[in-house]
């Protein structure tokens, strides 16, 4: 290298190819789509971000949706309660029944409501601690069943007993 | 503001601790390789450290998790500490070529994103929330990893289960101040491409070296593991350097690089417990080389025994120690592996569902954009062009495409678990890096740096000597 001296001139000359080349591979298809469907967005993204205005809860219900607000809606309508678990539908019902819906697996909603609240499925071993029953309509009204007896859940489990609990 | 200052502090601390590990290993690399390298290491040992209190039942609390990584960072540093060598920096290690900046500013550009966006996005992927994310979440409330957790209906997933690697991280960094923890990832991606880009850079000119990083990370399905939290990119990356010391203790036979080799596969090993079998795969290469270095049957049996038994234990621990004598839940992990493993057809049939799908066909394209490709046409390239003559590092990095390429449908089918949209496909990162790297010994690209070189450097003699020091790899291999 000692004895290779660059030549500062092709040095810079050099910048030309590399420009050229860089030019030619964002204009590649693939490369094209990607990078203004995925960086150039999420540079988009970034530059109408304001710190300030970011708040935990609100990039939680950005980025995990319906299922995240219904949690937390839970928690406030039955904040009286204390130690709550709910029976939750099972997501084939919603899929077979044209129901825009998925609800959350039971760790995911307890990490959704940080601990306030318990879910479980139709499947679940500790099914019969579920207090209240969650309904979801078509047009997603939400439908808050108390659930009083071992009959009461025996009698939803036999009106969803079609249904998979599953993802 | 303070969370900025918190994260400084945090790569400080693990670049500190990663510092430590090599210099034990009395490994010595360029400055900016020897410093990503560091902090990768740093968050590595991190990683194990909560896991270690969780298995003393030592409370996870603020004090013992950054008291751990503390005393860590300076036990490991001990041996610095006492040494008068004080490391030599000059501005040249750190400085680039003008024809380096398109390349270094579009990298420099999708890993700020990257950055940014594991700051700002909680973590989304199933398999975090019903796992480790959620352990974490309730470990900082309740200090420990054998949380309310394991009080849920857990019928519907198996990912509390998963390796301890995210949970340990996502712990610390929560701890520290950042809401959705998975920062770490952004240090990760940050440290590994610099790494890369500068290892590269040491076998084929820059110009092309930032091309081919620019190509690995405009892989769409890559990219969008930079910033959503998963083992598979960290996975890889610990992998890959693995394979990288191993590759160098091949060449140049420093038992340093060996043991750095074992440390860095175990800890990839850690991240995904089936890299096992990856690791497994890497030793018939070793047996190869002590063979042909004329050692003796037991030279090469401790050789092939330290590989392999520092990965089972990075295995063993976490997934047979923790699960069955410390979590209150029981996983059959006999359970997982396929029933009839004689009827081979599965094993066919993974094969080429994952070379026409994941790899060549119309999704490969969307996933990985044109890396494959390239990797394809220059491999030919040589092949028919110089007849088949790999120099020796480039045959070693594709044995190691050879064992992922092999490894992921073995495990496919050993683990019907890991399906092919999912697992296949995320497991198929670890291949990408290892074709770069082979790439950086192919001899069309060699050729390529030899005539751009040529150009650079005024008082070249000839196209056919290296006129830089760093193609030592290659000039090297070919005394071989």
């Amino acid at each position: 290298m000692k004895d290779n001296h660059p030549n500062k001139l092709r040095r810079r000359l050099l910048l030309i190819p590399a420009l050229l080349l860089a030019v030619l591979i964002l204009k590649l298809p693939l490369v094209s789509d990607w990078f203004k469907g995925r960086p150039m967005n999420y540079y988009e993204e970034f530059k109408a971000t304001k710190l300030s205005e970011l708040t935990e809860n609100g990039m939680r219900e950005i980025r995990y949706g319906k299922q995240y607000v219904l949690a937390n809606m839970l928690v406030q309508a039955l904040a009286k309660d204390t130690n709550v678990t709910v029976l939750l539908e099972p997501n084939s019902y919603y899929r077979e029944n044209g129901i825009d819906m998925i609800v959350p697996e039971p760790i995911v909603f307890y990490y959704y409501t940080s601990g306030k609240m318990k879910a479980v499925w139709t499947d679940s071993k500790a099914l019969y601690d579920a207090k209240y029953f969650i309904r979801i309509s078509r047009n997603l009204d939400l439908s808050i069943v108390p659930l009083t007896s071992r009959a009461a859940i025996d009698t939803v489990l036999a009106e969803y007993k079609n249904y998979k609990a599953t993802l | 503001m303070i969370q900025l200052l918190t994260a400084i502090l945090l790569v400080a601390v693990h670049f500190l601790t990663g510092y430590g590990v090599l210099s034990l290993f009395k490994v010595k690399l360029k400055p900016v390789m020897h410093g990503s390298l560091s902090i990768l290491l740093g968050v590595a040992v991190a990683s194990i450290l909560p896991f270690l209190l969780q298995l003393a039942y030592i409370p996870l609390t603020t004090l013992t998790v950054f008291g751990s990584l503390i005393a860590a960072m300076l036990l490991l540093n001990i041996k610095v500490l006492l040494s008068k060598e004080k490391p030599a920096l000059s501005k040249s290690d750190f400085s680039l070529q003008l024809y380096e900046l398109p390349f270094v500013g579009l990298i420099a550009f999708l890993v700020f994103l990257s950055i940014w966006r594991s700051y700002v996005l909680p973590p989304t992927p199933r398999d975090l929330l019903s796992g480790p994310e959620a352990i974490a979440e309730f470990a900082v409330r309740e200090h420990t990893f054998i949380n309310s957790i394991f009080n849920l209906s857990l019928e519907s997933t198996n990912n509390q289960f998963k390796p301890p690697f995210i949970t340990c991280l996502q712990l610390i960094y929560k701890m520290a101040g950042f809401p959705f923890g998975q920062w770490w990832l952004g240090v990760i991606v940050a440290s590994f491409i610099v790494f890369l880009y500068n290892l590269l850079k040491q076998t084929i000119h820059p110009i092309l070296a930032g091309a081919l990083v620019f190509f690995f990370m405009a892989a769409p399905e890559m990219y969008g593991y930079t910033f959503m939290a998963l083992f598979d990119y960290a996975n890889m990356v610990y992998f890959f350097l693995s394979c990288y010391f191993l590759f160098e203790y091949f060449r140049g036979q420093d038992k340093q690089h060996f043991y750095v080799a074992t440390l860095l596969m175990a800890f990839a090993v850690y991240i995904r417990s089936e890299t096992l079998v990856l690791a497994a795969m890497l030793v018939p290469a070793i047996l190869f080389v002590a063979w042909k270095q004329k050692a003796g049957i037991k030279q090469m049996a401790i050789f092939a025994g330290v590989f392999m038994v520092a990965a089972f234990l990075f295995y063993w621990i976490p997934q047979s120690l923790y699960i069955k004598h410390y979590l209150p839940a029981q996983y059959d992990m006999g359970a997982l592996i396929r029933s009839d493993l004689f009827n081979l057809a599965p094993l066919w049939k993974r094969f080429g569902d994952m070379t026409s799908q994941l790899m060549f066909g119309e999704w490969a394209k969307q996933l990985w954009g044109y890396i494959i490709y390239i990797f394809m046409i220059c491999l030919v390239a040589e092949l028919v062009i110089f007849r088949a003559k790999l120099n020796v590092t480039a045959r070693n990095w594709l044995y190691a495409v050879l064992v992922v390429y092999v490894g992921l449908p073995v495990l496919g089918f050993v683990l019907p678990l890991m399906d092919l949209d999912h697992t296949t496909k995320r497991g198929l990162m670890k291949i990408l890096p290892l074709m770069l790297l082979y790439l950086a010994n192919n001899q069309l690209l060699l050729k390529l740096t030899a005539w751009l070189n040529q150009f650079e450097y005024t008082a070249a003699p000839a196209a056919t000597a290296p006129l830089k020091p760093a193609p030592k790899k290659a000039a090297t291999q070919k005394k071989k």
